[in-house]
């Protein structure tokens, strides 16, 4: 839980948004990153069914 | 710093905008990819499929040629020729249905005794001689332009057999047991006859191994080597569905018939005039690509592409990104710098005359009052002169942190000239200037620092301007030594620490 929390807070940071936002703040400020993360999963699982 | 606040780190029109080139990038090429890749694999899969039907049609021609070898052999009692056995043909040689005998045997991986086995297993009329012969009647019967259509099909029944005598068994695996209702397996058996020798029924026959023979002419499979081997990508890439499940007896057109029953009759009747162009039409027919395991590798490098377009497109928005949030950043500090002194760190002049004529537009509208308070040390030039610059700037900046200390949060201290500083205070009262003015003197002289102050509080109808006159005014008249008497405006201009300060020396 913890690492999950460093890596959230690392990718918040890497973003240039405060740490303090939550999941949803970093959806209202960053959608396009977060419309290409969902997009590269869903990639990536295409992918693995291959 | 209210500009960078959270509605400013979001992503700007420029993020925007390459996210879109670089999606529609990525699309395109994996498009591309996929039709590309796509093509080639249906190219290659349909140059197999025809290599195997075209491989499979020679191997049953050599096939019958060894049939008609053997025959020969038999009939002549002794080696028309030297043999050369068709690799992929299992076994040839000739039966005396009679004694279930063999005559004439070679083989390559199957016994005798499992080759005499396959053979009894076959239907009893397999080995009859036949009362009627259907396809010689429909080749009797074939006009030259219905024979001129048939040469594409390029088997022939030739090699000096009589077609009619020809048959294709599809048998189990020669020495396995016959499953009754079973379609059976990729397994052939060729026979030619019977024909009468010395009062024995004898019939030639082949045992082929048909799917061995296809892959093995394609080169692969035999010694352990797939099509998969023919793509790149490593096995799994491409998948051939192949199915050789022909007729029992492929020799009327009822069997015909019911082993094609897509064809209409025409086509019956010319698969059969001759046997050997159906078993290859039939083969040819039913060997297919798998198009769903053929494509998946171009599917997946497709994938793939738009995968690495994705990721190189999230690069750039994110660096685009971090540095426009450290331009963003970068520029405020600038805006910030432009409108603070660098010594005092308080508002400069340009910041004093913004916020000036922003308040003043505020009374305009709202009918809100404003004060000044001009402050001018005394004396500094000749600090100065005789305990250098570094000291005079001492001078300042403790004279900045005093009056800072002791002014309310809404007002704005500035630095608007070398010794000069002013106050802008919000909707004062008289006495409110008053007190301001009077604090700011008491803390200038509590640090040691003699200073004239003026004040003046905006009056109704007078300009923004005028107040600031009034203020100057003020300010000269107590550094002159006169003290103002107008109740109106100018208020407590000048204190006695002023006036004090004034006649103090340092």
């Amino acid at each position: 839980m913890n690492s999950l929390m460093n890596a959230m807070n690392r990718l918040k940071r890497a973003l240039g948004l405060p740490e303090t936002i939550g999941v949803l703040g970093v959806v209202r400020m960053c959608p396009i990153l977060v419309f290409f993360g969902l997009l590269i999963v869903a990639a990536l699982v295409v992918l693995a069914l291959q | 710093m209210g500009e960078a606040g959270s509605g400013q780190i979001g992503c700007s029109k420029l993020c925007y905008v390459l996210a879109g080139i670089g999606l529609a990038l990525s699309t395109s090429a994996g498009l591309f990819t996929y039709s590309l890749l796509h093509e080639q694999q249906e190219s290659v899969g349909a140059a197999v499929v025809d290599h195997i039907a075209s491989s499979t049609c020679t191997a049953i021609n050599s096939t019958l040629a060894a049939l008609a070898v053997t025959k020969s052999d038999v009939l002549n009692g002794e080696p028309e020729r030297e043999r050369t056995e068709p690799e992929w043909t299992e076994a040839v040689g000739v039966v005396n249905t009679g004694t279930w005998t063999l005559e004439d045997f070679h083989a390559a991986g199957v016994s005798a005794a499992q080759a005499i086995t396959s053979l009894r297993s076959l239907p009893q009329h397999n080995l009859a001689p036949l009362t009627s012969s259907p396809i010689q009647t429909a080749l009797d019967q074939a006009s030259p332009a219905l024979r001129q259509e048939l040469r594409p099909y390029g088997c022939s029944a030739g090699y000096g057999l009589a077609p009619e005598a020809v048959r294709i068994v599809s048998i189990p695996q020669p020495g396995g047991e016959a499953t009754p209702g079973s379609s059976g397996g990729p397994w052939f058996a060729l026979l030619y006859g019977p024909w009468d020798q010395n009062g024995q029924q004898k019939t030639a026959f082949a045992l082929v191994d048909l799917q061995a023979i296809a892959l093995g002419a394609s080169g692969h499979d035999r010694h352990g080597h797939g099509l998969e081997g023919l793509f790149h990508g490593g096995s799994g890439q491409l998948a051939m569905t192949i199915e050789l499940s022909p007729a029992s007896v492929l020799s009327d057109q009822l069997t015909l018939h019911r082993a094609m029953p897509s064809l209409d009759a025409e086509d019956h009747k010319l698969l059969a005039l001759r046997i050997i162009p159906f078993a290859n039409q039939l083969l040819r027919t039913e060997l297919g690509v798998n198009h769903r395991e053929l494509d998946r590798g171009a599917r997946r490098s497709a994938a793939f592409v738009f995968l690495m377009g994705l990721l190189a497109t999230s690069s750039v928005v994110v660096i685009s990104r971090r540095t426009e949030l450290k331009l963003r950043r970068l520029n405020l500090a600038l805006l910030q710098e432009s409108r603070t002194d660098g010594l005092t760190r308080l508002a400069n002049r340009r910041a004093w005359d913004e916020t000036l004529l922003r308040e003043e537009g505020r009374r305009q509208r709202h009918g809100h009052r404003y004060g000044l308070v001009v402050v001018d040390l005394d004396g500094f030039k000749q600090i100065n002169d005789a305990q250098g610059h570094s000291m005079g700037d001492q001078v300042l900046q403790t004279a900045a942190a005093r009056m800072a200390a002791v002014l309310r949060e809404t007002d704005l201290l500035a630095r608007v000239g070398g010794d000069e500083f002013a106050v802008l205070s919000i909707n004062p009262t008289a006495e409110g200037l008053h007190g301001l003015t009077e604090r700011l003197g008491e803390a200038l002289t509590a640090a040691g620092i003699k200073a004239s102050i003026g004040a003046a509080l905006n009056r109704e109808g007078s300009t923004l301007e005028q107040t600031w006159a009034e203020a100057d005014g003020a300010m000269y008249d107590c550094k002159s030594g006169q003290v103002r008497t107008d109740p109106a405006a100018p208020p407590p201009s000048c204190g006695e620490h002023s006036r004090d300060s004034s006649s103090e020396s340092r």
